[in-house]
């Protein structure tokens, strides 16, 4: 099956993986917190958000095409734009999910195709 | 491509003699390489820099003292002759001189004079051929 974000078919026109950044207990030292180097020790805080990274390739057959696809991309990364959920090409589900940044990994290439590697990152943030 | 005993060989306004053989080989610098989460195997490949390069091997009768120079750039030009005007063709391209080197065997002697090959723009083909059909 496709990948999605709420919905929308956002990294189909090529190839790209999944990829879960840390999970698990979060752990934060008590120098860092009290702005005292020398104060040892650490304490927990939760649990670290939850962050999944989308790494692949847009492909298309023009640069206006390419453009198209990063457009839809952007339109999702923006400031305020709702959370959704964010499926895998498996089928597997993280909800409540927002569209935090999109990066290209390089120059556009232009060989067959015209193309561009990219990381894309969602995350669960709590603290809003 | 290879052209085998060429009708004639110029680089920028000198001709090369005695040229037996002429090889342009042009290769990917950069692949773009995708695969996805479904299983192991490459599902995307695109050649998106590429570089030709030409090898010119000529037969040296006497003495040698002026060969290119690595770097020098000029037209270069194969002529194709087969006998008849359907199969002639007429080869060129800008290219760099990379490197000019001798080899021996017995009393004879090689030159063999490696270049590059470089385009006016980004996606145009820097070799082009004229004639025939």
């Amino acid at each position: 099956m496709a990948s999605s974000f709420k919905g929308q078919d956002l990294f189909g026109s090529g190839g790209h993986r999944f990829v879960n950044r840390r999970m698990g207990r979060r752990v934060v030292s008590f120098a860092a917190v009290l702005n005292d180097p020398v104060t040892p020790g650490t304490f927990e805080s939760g649990d670290w958000e939850v962050w999944v990274e989308v790494r692949g390739r847009l492909v298309a057959s023009t640069d206006t095409s390419l453009w198209s696809l990063r457009d839809a991309i952007l339109a999702e990364a923006k400031f305020n734009v709702a959370a959704g959920t964010l499926i895998d090409d498996h089928g597997y589900q993280w909800v409540d999910m927002k569209f935090l940044t999109y990066e290209e990994t390089g120059p556009t290439q232009r060989g067959r195709d015209v193309s561009v590697g990219y990381v894309a990152v969602f995350g669960r943030l709590t603290g809003v | 491509m290879l052209v085998l005993r060429p009708k004639g060989v110029r680089f920028g306004g000198t001709e090369w003699v005695g040229v037996s053989r002429v090889a342009i080989d042009s290769s990917s610098v950069e692949m773009a390489e995708e695969w996805d989460d479904e299983g192991p195997n490459l599902m995307y490949a695109d050649s998106t820099r590429r570089k030709a390069g030409v090898r010119v091997f000529q037969d040296i009768d006497g003495d040698d003292l002026v060969s290119p120079d690595p770097g020098d750039e000029a037209s270069f030009r194969i002529e194709v002759d087969r006998g008849n005007d359907a199969d002639s063709r007429v080869i060129s391209m800008t290219a760099v001189v990379q490197a000019v080197s001798y080899s021996f065997s017995g009393s004879r002697a090689m030159r063999e004079i490696r270049m590059v090959v470089v385009s006016s723009r980004g996606d145009v083909d820097p070799v082009s051929v004229i004639g025939g059909g």
